[in-house]
């Protein structure tokens, strides 16, 4: 039997970098990572090819997919990048990628979706599979994800069997946008204000747990066995205060706040639409906005937003493989010693 | 009272719950038309107040009769083990027989030493045997069988000693005291027609008795410690001090709290089972009996919870009023979840990120919050309600205070 060809789109980013480790350590597969950006160093071995390609170029997508049987299709663009680039990437990219499996015969396609396709700003609490896909969004990213992900449930099939992943709160080593996040909230000084009570529980996922059930889904994604054709939510199974978060990864700094303000729930919301309402007339001046404080924002963090995992658990075999504790060491060592090394290279 | 209401100040919800309980106090009940029961509800006073108070509530006098007997049997074995004035070869048969005792009609005991607090219950204790050959003979079996097994683990503590090196030998000692207490009460209750599942759940039942005691184990750190018994798992303490004694030393303060959080997550790892078990209770009172206890543990832990007076002081309780606030909150399986999330959400706003519990005590918080709104989706409603009456109150004291001062004012310009 030929060796299993697996290409993972957005090889090259956070958790793509983590899906091809997954991979190199859990199966055999020969991977193949297409990536709009490939480092210089990036030198392929025995097992990796590395190909530099846009997910919006569809002649190359199928170029790069031809001889492969497995597609994890992770590329997404990060948070902060404009509307129309989310639509292009994600929903334009995607159709891109289930056109190149059925023209090029790749029989397994997973998906990278995310658990903000249930954002519609209201709590989630136990959210599972059954619950519905909200018609209005949050914000863009969520919608794409969700377009996209109906995209490529429909498209399964008995030739091109698909299924969808949704992870919530990614974060670990390499992280580019949660942690980083959090880390410049505390150098500004600004981690003495919390949001809310903190009762609102948040769902937070441990990179390596994402990429596993990435590797999880591949080995099942197998006729009769459920897997096809459905989406499931993946976390580290332990929901924890929102605000626990932050302090935690900033306890691993051995940094505490010296004393805490606390907003009021009702009063953020207010200043969220005093803040919304300051960005329209900067727009009506013709000033650049950029999304800052917003109410969406407010309800999100303050809000119960966790998911019931069991579906997972239960078809796909998923365990977290690092706890949440052992994820925050882990991913505050990563950048603990980031920070070092620029400081050596400042010095 | 007046103590209690001073104390409560600052939160009037509970001086309301204080004066209602005051004024609603009933009398003991009467037993005077029945000698012996008379006799057995004085030895229930006398041995324990609050446990007198929950279970003179219960519905029937089956079950009241059969709950009292079970308590006194087992607080006469306890004031035997107890006693370190009776020689160990002496104590040892009466330990291990005591569940063939209490079959004996006219027994009694006279060998405690004078100081020992319950010594008259044993003197009279033919008047228990009485009537606990009086009960139906499935209480008595059960109510012997948990007196032989509990019996057996206090004789081979009294001779081995209670070393507590491991976490598994901190549950099984508590076991032995308290658990076994939770596992006869559910076979009583199924005995009487509530859910038979519980006394298949023996999990939860044995939860039940380790929450209450591993709160009160933590609680009387010093206590225990000034009459030389240690009931801390070395597991845990050995982590942060040399001796357990080292933890009251001031220079250790911040290893001390860490032992401290470390205990309290361990207790905390049973909140789920104890809500799985109150939510099998159908018969309110027996509901009220079993939640009144866990929900005064859920109130405790988080009072203890990185509170450092544990390793000043001895006899740390929380206020009488929250006592009675919380008796009065105690209805239902959806009041008691939503107490749970109060207090642990109080646990987890407490906590210090530092601490290396830190985490692992807000996944504790956060998975029961989960469990309860999943669960007991009616918490949500419920502590709703609690939450605005302990705000209604406080604003309610912000106002009468702003009344006082105004008054003052008034008075002070119409005498100037």
């Amino acid at each position: 039997m030929p060796q299993t060809k697996c290409l993972v789109t957005g090889g090259n980013g956070f958790l793509g970098r983590w899906i091809v480790q997954e991979l190199i350590k859990r199966t055999d597969y020969a991977i193949t990572i297409l990536d709009i950006f490939i480092p210089a160093n990036a030198t392929a071995t025995d097992r990796i090819t590395y190909i530099a390609g846009d997910i919006t170029d569809a002649a190359a997508v199928h170029a790069a997919f031809k001889g492969h049987h497995i597609c994890m299709h992770v590329a997404s663009p990060p948070a902060h990048f404009p509307a129309e680039t989310f639509k292009k990437i994600n929903i334009e990219g995607t159709q891109n990628v289930i056109d190149a499996c059925r023209a090029e015969k790749v029989g397994r396609l997973i998906y990278t979706s995310s658990a903000s396709v249930l954002s519609d700003g209201s709590p989630l609490e136990n959210a599972d599979e059954t619950h519905p896909i909200p018609k209005t969004f949050i914000e863009t990213y969520s919608e794409t994800k969700a377009i996209a992900e109906d995209m490529v449930l429909k498209a399964n099939s008995p030739t091109l069997l698909t299924c969808s992943l949704r992870p919530s709160g990614i974060f670990g080593p390499g992280d580019t946008q949660g942690t980083p996040g959090f880390m410049d909230v505390m150098k500004k000084g600004q981690h003495v204000l919390q949001i809310g009570d903190n009762s609102g529980l948040f769902d937070w996922t441990y990179v390596e747990n994402v990429a596993y059930s990435h590797i999880l889904a591949a080995q099942k994604l197998v006729p009769g066995a459920g897997v096809d054709g459905q989406a499931f939510f993946i976390t580290n199974g332990t929901p924890t205060p929102f605000w626990n978060h932050p302090r935690a990864l900033m306890a691993e700094k051995k940094v505490v706040a010296p004393y805490m303000i606390i907003i009021n729930f009702h009063i953020a919301i207010i200043i969220g639409f005093l803040s919304e309402m300051f960005g329209v007339l900067k727009k009506m001046m013709g000033k650049d906005v950029k999304e800052g404080f917003t109410r969406v924002r407010v309800r999100y963090i303050a809000y119960n937003r966790y998911f019931n995992i069991s579906k997972a658990q239960k078809i796909l075999g998923y365990e977290p493989v690092v706890g949440y504790k052992e994820g925050i060491k882990r991913t505050m060592a990563y950048f603990i010693e980031q920070e070092e090394l620029q400081a050596k290279k400042a010095k | 009272m007046a103590s209690a209401l001073l104390a409560s100040f600052f939160h009037p919800s509970e001086v309301v719950a204080l004066v209602q309980y005051k004024l609603s106090a009933k009398a003991n009940p009467n037993y005077s038309n029945n000698k012996l029961r008379e006799r057995l509800y004085f030895f229930l006073n006398l041995t324990s107040r609050s446990f007198a108070a929950v279970i003179q509530d219960l519905d029937t006098d089956e079950l009241k009769d059969a709950i009292c007997l079970f308590y006194l049997i087992l607080r006469g074995l306890d004031t035997i083990e107890d006693d370190m004035t009776i020689a160990l070869d002496v104590k040892i048969p009466y330990l291990k027989t005591f569940h063939e005792i209490i079959y004996q009609k006219g027994w009694n005991f006279t060998g405690n030493g004078p100081n020992e607090k319950d010594r008259q219950l044993l003197v009279e204790f033919d008047v228990v045997i009485e009537a606990f050959l009086q009960l139906k003979p499935v209480y008595q079996s059960i109510i012997a069988d948990i007196t032989k097994r509990m019996g057996h683990g206090m004789a081979h503590y009294a001779t081995a000693g209670i070393r507590v090196e491991t976490i598994a030998d901190y549950d099984e000692y508590c076991h032995y005291v308290a658990g076994l207490v939770g596992l006869g009460l559910s076979d009583i209750f199924a005995a009487c027609g509530e859910s038979p599942m519980l006394s298949k759940r023996k999990d939860l039942s044995n939860s039940m008795g380790l929450f209450l005691q591993k709160t009160n184990i933590i609680r009387d750190y010093l206590e225990d410690l000034h009459d030389k018994r240690r009931f801390w798992p070395k597991e845990i303490w050995g982590k942060y001090a040399d001796n357990i004694e080292d933890l009251t030393k001031p220079e250790n303060k911040e290893k001390s709290l860490e032992c401290l959080s470390h205990m309290v997550k361990n207790a905390m790892e049973h909140i789920k089972d104890v809500l799985d078990y109150l939510s099998l209770l159908q018969n309110r009172s027996i509901f009220r009996f079993c939640a009144i206890p866990q929900v005064m543990a859920i109130a405790t832990l988080s009072m203890l919870h990185t509170n450092y007076q544990i390793y000043l002081r001895e006899n740390i309780k929380i206020r009488k009023g929250e006592t009675v606030w919380l008796m009065k909150q105690t209805d239902n399986i959806n009041a008691v979840a939503a107490i749970f999330r109060l207090y642990t959400r109080q646990i987890n706003v407490k906590s210090n990120p530092l601490d290396p519990h830190f985490v692992d005590i807000g996944i504790i918080c956060g998975a029961t919050e989960q469990t309860c709104v999943s669960k007991y989706p009616g918490s949500t409603a419920e502590l709703k309600r609690l939450q605005a009456g302990v705000l209604a109150g406080t604003s309610g004291n912000i106002l009468a205070a702003a009344a006082v001062v105004a008054g003052a004012v008034a008075l002070r310009n119409s005498f100037a």
